[in-house]
């Protein structure tokens, strides 16, 4: 473990004000193409995008992002989530009914979809779908989807209408059919295979606009669009076979790679590009866009079993108060990462407006750590009863920002006599940190992405992940997260929503630090270019100009 | 010869069997494991029976002995098991990727020995002495400068400015060419090195002294006599020249964006990916071992001598490896050298 106060810090903030002075008119979370002037839309073409991680299994559940820029595109869902409204649109299934109790669903399947196979889509392949999720199959080494909690089975009472049951009402419910990782539809050949072979791409049979032509190992994959397709979402930009011809998936690890290759025109797509890039993105006529990934937002969450200063609600409050977001954004990151005014990301459906407890106020964190008993020390760092006000921060591998921000943190909190180590080791090492815990393990740095705000239930729920790790439960918040996931009125569950949030932030566990956003470089010639409601790539729409 | 190759086979298997237990030992040592790292993953969402069934479906519950004992007895029916992270039997994991390596690290070597020699001989044969002590400085640059920073500046340059070259491996032989070039910068370090320093060595023999005197020109020399007599300690150092290959092309292949044996290694160390770690290890050995066999085996064509008697050969072959920066040339005991001054 080595301290990093590294001068690049420095480098990188000019580069980024820079950056952020130019770009300030290019920001934004819009899922939108980037331009109405290219003119009618052309058939045809290949596109060649370009992602820095190498592809892992490709099971279904894996959430992995260069997994999922191509996965959403080859098996569909029955609802489709819009990303700008969270409302649920049609999809596999023209309509759906939700019973009074809310424990079943009924959906009415198309009766046109076929798989690429060529088997139709029916009741009964549906079934086995969900089957798989909430029951898993030990038998084929297949886990139960954690998503599907209390799922009971599903009826086929006629071959295009499926009734899924739960023995438990859920308000987050319906947001699971139309999510990639949970609810995407896959044919029965795909389904006879052990977990092995469902993490084969050319195993892959579903009813996307797209299918597999080719996989090159861990770092290539190639899609051919199928002529058939003619059940695009509600709300697609046009109907029928998809524009391109052909998408090229290459893993180019370099960043300067990815940047180069969209201005020599070998790629027209390059994800991830680093904050420091975005001007060079746009410099070489290429288009930065910023998709916002729904859900939480990226924060330290205070790990509430750890025997450090933070076990007193003053001090946690006064980290939140002596982060300094908007300097967050405008040094390290761009205008692409909008400035955190919750707990969940812009665009999320219901969230609450928590702008009151996230502004930057060095006297109020100042103040708080003099009430706690934490007095100024001879080198600015405070202290009580001889003890340091020092913390332990680990690099989080997840996230290409999370050591620039924490560096910057690092900086902020000195003013307010507070001391940070920022630790940088290599993803395994973090790993097994993070399960092993031990008493310096004071934050962790994350978030959970679903466009649904029973997220803040997923991540600080003590029976689900727990986010705080508090040894007593706080009931409070306990209580408020059981509600809002029994309550289906959305202006109620909103109202919640926010009490869940003012109990967050009033009592200190989490301290945002921007919103997760994903970026990509785009060249001039791409249009259409979406995403769906969690930053995973839809390239139904997308078509090449020129 | 019979007796020379058996020993030198089984020192192989040897060395093969140590190699894949040693990976298998360190990798389990480290904290965690490639499935806890999948399951601990904050968007992975997976419950810890989840957890617990992925442990089993992979056998990563049983003890490590038996883990251990269970992938040896597979290893050694061919079966090399299944990446843990990419659901695909390690073999043809690797089969996949080997033939792209092959075509790098076999254009790398071949521009890595141009390279050198070229060095080498303007090292000694420049007829300027600037040009001699420009070249002379040669091989400590190649050494210093990181592979990858001759790779980013290779593609901005050739790819991106000029458009000569394209950024990413697309199957052609013009994207072979600046990644096997760098590569080769590499390797043609150490060997420009002792190559330079083994020719001066021969040049200053009596026996060469003979030979200008009996008006032998030096083109000539170096042909018939000096080059041979300067390659035995190359050849073992291409032995070695190996192991840097393998290490280069994970960087190489990284920043060309090439699907290879470097890549994999890469990405499954870094997922702790132990199936696949053991065998790029296991393969890495055994090409490793196969060409120091070889090289140890081509001794005799060079330096006939080596044969002449078994354990004269066996000693000789050690003390040459052991020689490496200043080896003894082979000398032919020419009537005349006995009677130089």
């Amino acid at each position: 473990m080595r301290p990093l106060r590294s001068r690049l810090l420095l480098t990188s903030a000019a580069l980024a004000t820079t950056a952020s002075l130019l770009l300030a008119a290019c920001g934004g979370g819009s899922t939108s193409g980037n331009g109405g002037d290219a003119g009618e839309p052309v058939y045809g073409g290949t596109l060649t995008v370009y992602d820095p991680v190498q592809y892992a299994a490709w099971n279904p559940t894996n959430s992995l992002w260069s997994n999922t820029q191509v996965t959403p595109t080859l098996a569909e869902r029955l609802i489709w989530q819009d990303p700008e409204t969270g409302e649920f649109k049609p999809w596999l299934a023209e309509s759906w009914e939700v019973s009074d109790d809310h424990l079943s669903y009924t959906f009415h399947l198309r009766s046109d979809v076929t798989f690429s196979n060529g088997d139709p889509l029916d009741g009964e392949t549906v079934a086995l779908n969900f089957d798989q999720h909430g029951k898993g199959d030990a038998a084929k080494g297949i886990p139960v989807d954690p998503w599907w909690a209390n799922y009971v089975g599903t009826d086929v009472p006629d071959p295009h209408t499926v009734v899924v049951k739960f023995s438990e009402p859920n308000a987050a419910q319906l947001q699971v059919f139309s999510n990639y990782r949970a609810a995407s539809i896959l044919g029965k050949p795909y389904l006879a295979l052990d977990f092995q072979g469902q993490g084969k791409l050319e195993n892959w049979v579903g009813t996307g606009p797209f299918t597999v032509d080719s996989v090159d190992g861990t770092t290539g994959v190639t899609l051919v669009r199928r002529d058939d397709y003619d059940w695009a979402p509600e709300g697609s930009d046009h109907e029928g076979k998809a524009y391109l011809e052909k998408i090229v998936f290459k893993v180019v690890p370099e960043a300067g790679t990815r940047v180069g290759a969209l201005a020599s025109g070998e790629a027209q797509v390059a994800r991830n590009i680093a904050p420091y890039d975005e001007e060079t993105v746009t410099a070489q006529g290429g288009v930065v866009e910023a998709f916002p990934v729904q859900g939480e937002t990226n924060d330290l969450t205070i790990q509430l079993d750890a025997k450090a200063p933070t076990q007193d609600k003053n001090v946690r409050l006064a980290l939140i108060a002596a982060t300094d977001r908007e300097e967050i954004n405008e040094t390290v990151l761009s205008p692409s990462y909008p400035i955190p005014t919750s707990a969940l990301t812009q665009g999320t459906p219901l969230r609450g407006d928590s702008s009151k407890y996230l502004g930057y106020d060095l006297d109020k964190a100042k103040q708080l750590l003099e009430e706690a008993g934490w007095v100024e020390g001879k080198d600015g760092i405070r202290e009580k009863d001889g003890q340091r006000l020092h913390f332990e921060s680990w690099v989080a591998p997840y996230y290409q920002v999370s050591q620039s921000v924490l560096e910057l943190l690092q900086s902020q909190w000195k003013k307010a006599g507070i001391e940070l180590n920022i630790n940088a080791v290599s993803q395994t090492e973090y790993e097994s940190l993070r399960l092993a815990r031990g008493d310096k393990w004071t934050f962790e740095q994350g978030q959970q992405s679903t466009a649904e705000p029973g997220v803040l239930y997923a991540s600080y729920g003590s029976k689900r992940s727990n986010a705080t790790h508090n040894p007593t439960p706080d009931t409070v918040l306990e209580g408020l997260l059981e509600a809002q996931s029994q309550e289906f009125d959305p202006t109620k569950r909103a109202a919640i929503i926010q009490q869940i949030e003012d109990r967050i932030f009033s009592e200190g566990y989490s301290d945002p630090l921007y919103d997760e956003t994903q970026v990509f470089g785009l060249a001039p010639s791409v249009q259409g270019f979406k995403t769906e409601s969690t930053a995973r790539s839809w390239w139904y729409d997308t078509w090449l100009s020129e | 010869m019979r007796r020379y190759v058996a020993k030198r086979v089984g020192q192989a298997v040897l060395v093969l069997w140590a190699a894949w237990t040693l990976a298998f030992i360190l990798l389990s040592a480290l904290p965690g494991d490639s499935v806890s790292n999948r399951i601990s993953d904050p968007e992975a969402n997976i419950s810890p029976e989840g957890a617990k069934l992925l442990l089993e479906y992979y056998g990563l519950d049983r003890p490590l002995w038996e883990q251990y004992l269970h992938s040896l007895w597979s290893v050694l029916h061919g079966d090399f098991g299944y990446s843990l992270t990419n659901a695909t039997a390690v073999e043809s994991l690797i089969g996949q990727a080997l033939p792209a390596t092959v075509k790098l690290t076999t254009l790398g070597l071949v521009f890595g020995v141009a390279f050198a020699s070229l060095v080498a001989v303007t090292i000694n044969y420049a007829p300027w002495a600037w040009l001699r002590n420009l070249a002379g400085s040669i091989p400590a640059l190649f050494a210093s400068v990181p592979t990858f920073v001759v790779g980013i500046m290779a593609l901005q340059y050739l790819s991106f400015r000029f458009h000569l070259i394209p950024s990413v491996d697309d199957g052609s032989l013009r994207a072979l060419i600046a990644p096997a070039a760098t590569l080769g910068i590499l390797v043609a370090a150490p060997i420009a090195q002792v190559l330079a320093t083994s020719i001066r060595k021969t040049r200053n023999q009596p026996f060469v002294h003979v030979l200008h005197a009996k008006g032998a020109g030096e083109g000539f020399i170096f042909r018939k006599d000096v080059l041979r007599n300067s390659s035995l300690p190359v050849l073992t150092l291409l032995g070695l020249a190996f192991g840097e290959l393998i290490a280069g092309s994970v960087v190489t292949e990284s920043v060309y964006a090439r699907n290879g044996i470097g890549m994999i290694t890469v990405n499954a160390v870094n997922t702790q990916d132990l199936p696949v770690v053991q065998g790029v290890v296991l393969l890495s050995t055994l090409i490793y071992v196969a060409i120091n066999l070889a090289v140890d085996l081509a001794y005799p064509f060079i330096d006939p001598r080596i044969l002449i008697d078994t354990k004269t050969a066996k000693r000789k072959a050690k003390a040459v490896r052991a020689d490496v920066p200043a080896p003894e040339p082979v000398r032919r005991r020419l009537p005349a050298e006995v009677a130089m001054p």
